[in-house]
């Protein structure tokens, strides 16, 4: 089963492939100029996105690609950081600078112990790096988890595969690791069929 | 799980196709990646591997006459370079972190087109891994090598292409394929040391007392926390400059969170960091305070960090201090699986005094000791 990592110039993101490799999925690492094209071509059973140092309110256009890839494909997605604020803004949440920005492990509280963050509840400590965060939740989705600073740590659109988190799962700073990987490769396998 | 077995025979393939029947030069600084390197590659191409160790001057103790040792074992043939006056005249009286590095890497990759030309070789392998070109690549420090992810063409540049057969593992991926190969625990095992070596611990101006105090302090380090259990992943000192200025406000912040008294003191020293994954090159801040309970100066940290987004990248804790003395000598111990991130050790505070008092004695110039409590991120594991 094929889970492309989309590189986005962030710190782990090479880690995301190293562990879902790790866990018996096949991955590629591929670029933000992504379309639904070559997600088709390469076979792709889901996709996870990482973290970078971009800010989605100041640099729409790097995002415009992949904004569109995410809308237009039905595969299931896990937005990491950046590309989980990306999300947000794809389907009419907002993203911005967060009041109190998070580095180093925070408690994270489950709020709904859904598919992604399957046998986490009810809380863990995950890696936190971001100066900005989602600000506004896209109609359509639902919070998953907070923490103290930050509202929105994870959510997921109530319909679609889709997924984001605030922290960094793929790091062994996070006590979910590789939980919340397994998690998604079984939410594409059940897609698959 | 990684196969250490068959990524070895997969890299040996393909360094035979890469190298084709050249010579090829290999660069060893002492630490695991370039001597699992080594080996490897001794492993691929035999006799037509030249391996060589440059003495930059900004090596530990005794480390040229180790490594030599080390390698002659193994069957492979090194040969050892002294190029310290050179290093340390290119670099002496510089004191930006990537300044320091760039020059480091210019002047290693200059002298080595001369080994390169002198040994009739066309190619140079060497033990880049994924943290270094991810670093590099994201503009959190210049690795000294790393260069065709960056843009820059050695062959153009230099005049030599370079192979690099570890580029997509990691540290503890490394370590597996040097047991493989055969390799000792002494040298699978053993702590990174960074290619430019002691000069990204002797942080700011680089002068060469500073680098003598920066070689005896880490020796101290090393030999009193080598029976640690569980062991560091690395675990070194550095030092820093110790002028600063008192900050009423840090030192109101540690007192909150520690629950006692403090005084924080912003060092005029820079160390590089990475938030939000950008980097962050900010100050240091050194806490006078009695606390030794680490889940409290961790929250200290955490905070200061947080709170002083745009000027403070490390937080210290003083642990022995003396009247007089131009430097401070940091301690720096982590735990981690691929050094993307790690945590500090929680060291018992009376081994972290004993090491203390000794680095007093031992470098005269040093007015305090410190230790390190930031973790990566927000810090980075080294000083610059």
């Amino acid at each position: 089963m094929m889970i492309p990592v989309v590189e986005v110039g962030g710190q782990y993101n090479h880690l995301i492939h190293r562990i879902l490799t790790e866990l018996g999925a096949e991955s590629e690492i591929i670029g933000l100029d992504t379309t639904l094209e070559k997600l088709e071509k390469m076979n792709a059973a889901g996709l996870v996105m990482g973290g970078g140092p971009q800010r989605i309110d100041k640099e729409l256009g790097a995002f415009a690609t992949l904004g569109k890839t995410i809308k237009d494909s039905p595969i299931p997605m896990l937005g990491i950081c950046v590309t989980h604020q990306l999300m947000a803004f794809v389907y009419g949440g907002k993203a911005g600078a967060a009041k109190s920005p998070e580095y180093g492990e925070v408690e994270v509280i489950v709020d709904k112990e859904d598919d992604i963050l399957m046998g986490l509840g009810p809380k863990f400590t995950a890696l936190q790096t971001h100066n900005d965060e989602v600000v506004k939740l896209p109609p359509k989705f639902e919070i998953l988890a907070h923490s103290e600073h930050c509202k929105i740590q994870a959510m997921r659109h109530k319909l679609l595969p889709r997924f984001g988190l605030q922290f960094h799962p793929e790091t062994v700073r996070s006590s979910t690791d590789p939980r919340i990987f397994e998690n998604f490769i079984r939410i594409c396998k059940k897609f698959e069929k | 799980m990684f196969d250490s077995k068959s990524f070895i025979e997969k890299s040996k393939g393909e360094m035979q196709k890469q190298i084709g029947g050249e010579r090829a030069l290999c660069a060893l600084s002492g630490g695991v990646d370039s001597t699992v390197c080594a080996v490897l590659a001794s492993k691929a191409i035999g006799s037509s591997l030249r391996a060589v160790f440059i003495d930059t001057g900004f090596m530990r103790e005794d480390e040229p006459a180790w490594v030599k040792k080390h390698l002659d074992k193994m069957g492979v043939n090194l040969r050892v370079f002294d190029a310290r006056e050179r290093f340390i005249s290119a670099l002496e009286g510089h004191s930006d972190a990537e300044e320091k590095r760039k020059i480091f890497r210019d002047t290693f990759y200059k002298l080595f087109g001369e080994i390169v030309r002198e040994e009739k070789c066309k190619i140079l392998i060497q033990g880049t891994i994924a943290p270094d070109w991810i670093e590099t690549k994201g503009g959190i420090k210049s690795q000294h090598n790393v260069l065709s992810q960056i843009g820059i063409d050695p062959e153009k540049e230099f005049g030599y292409k370079v192979v690099e057969p570890l580029l997509q593992l990691y540290k503890d991926q490394v370590r597996l394929v040097g047991k493989e190969l055969g390799l000792s625990e002494e040298l699978y095992a053993r702590q990174p040391f960074p290619g430019p070596g002691l000069l990204v611990r002797v942080v700011g101006e680089v002068r060469r007392d500073k680098v003598e105090d920066t070689r005896k302090a880490i020796a101290v380090v090393e030999e009193g926390l080598k029976g640690l259990s569980p062991p560091p992943q690395q675990y070194f000192a550095a030092i820093l400059d110790s002028k600063g200025k008192i900050s009423e406000k840090i030192s109101k912040e540690a007192g909150e969170f520690l629950g006692e008294k403090a005084k924080a003191t912003v060092l005029d020293a820079r160390g590089t960091g990475v938030t939000g994954d950008i980097r962050r090159y900010g100050k240091v801040v050194l806490i006078d305070s009695k606390s030794t309970d680490y889940m409290a100066l961790n929250k200290t940290q955490f905070e200061i960090v947080s709170r002083n987004k745009d000027d403070v990248s490390r937080v210290l804790l003083v642990l022995k201090s003396q009247k007089e003395g131009k430097y401070i000598a940091a301690i720096r111990s982590i735990q981690t699986r691929d050094f993307m991130t790690v945590v500090i050790t929680k060291i018992p505070f009376e081994l972290l005094n004993s090491m203390a008092e000794e680095i007093l004695g031992r470098c005269p110039n040093v007015k305090a000791v410190a230790y390190e409590l930031t973790p990566k991120p927000p810090a980075t594991v080294e000083f610059e």
